[in-house]
């Protein structure tokens, strides 16, 4: 696979994920906190979020398979454009 | 790409943000991503089979009460020592007293909106991006 590819895959998946990897991180990170303080039964809706279930809607069977696979490729792809990245020669 | 699907043919509509007009002929071999259909198709399962979805459950709410287990050790507890009558007592009282807690489900179409929200967001943010670095034409 070519740098353009890998950058082609890259950008096209970024718009893809952004959200649902904001949802996954905010609502864990709040049902941690909530977690914490001992009110974990109040805010089982973050939990069903993060899994995926989004009202009458239930995405759990598919939505975290999803997210890993999204930013699995994401991880990767960055990681190999960054490896890829010219050295930048000090100007003159 | 691998998930991308060929649409040709006549259609009409607004095709990234701008209006394509009626009748005229779809760019043929122009490449879309696949993934908004695929999500709407998965989307759709749960609201078709609504059982599957909700397996009888108000959404944001636990099935059942967690069982905190001081009944049991109430009853041990006036078994095995009647002079701890006390104690008992005070047991079976904490049982009572604390109030059943409301379950703080999510206000119904919050979820789906927030759904929608990601189904979309993808295009807004591509006709964003084409707006704001408009490709040069050849």
């Amino acid at each position: 696979m070519n740098a353009y590819k890998i950058r082609q895959l890259h950008r096209l998946l970024v718009p893809f994920m952004v959200l649902p990897l904001l949802l996954t991180l905010t609502t864990g990170t709040a049902f941690q906190f909530a977690v914490v303080a001992d009110r974990a039964q109040d805010f089982y809706w973050l939990l069903e979020l993060h899994r995926g279930k989004f009202g009458s809607v239930n995405l759990e069977f598919i939505y975290p398979i999803c997210n890993a696979l999204g930013l699995l490729t994401l991880l990767i792809t960055g990681l190999l454009m960054w490896l890829r990245l010219p050295k930048r020669r000090p100007q003159p | 790409m691998l998930l991308e699907m060929d649409l040709g043919g006549m259609v009409s509509g607004t095709f990234m943000g701008q209006e394509w007009p009626v009748g005229q002929k779809f760019p043929v071999g122009q490449k879309f991503p696949m993934w908004p259909l695929a999500m709407v198709a998965i989307s759709a399962m749960p609201l078709a089979t609504p059982v599957f979805a909700h397996s009888g459950e108000l959404h944001g709410q636990p099935s059942a009460p967690a069982d905190n287990g001081l009944e049991d050790s109430a009853l041990e507890l006036d078994g095995e020592n009647l002079n701890s009558e006390a104690q008992t007592l005070g047991a079976s009282e904490s049982v009572a007293s604390p109030p059943v807690v409301a379950g703080n489900g999510l206000t119904f179409g919050f979820s789906e909106v927030l759904l929608g929200l990601i189904i979309v967001l993808p295009w807004l943010l591509m006709v964003l991006r084409k707006q704001l670095h408009p490709q040069p034409r050849p």
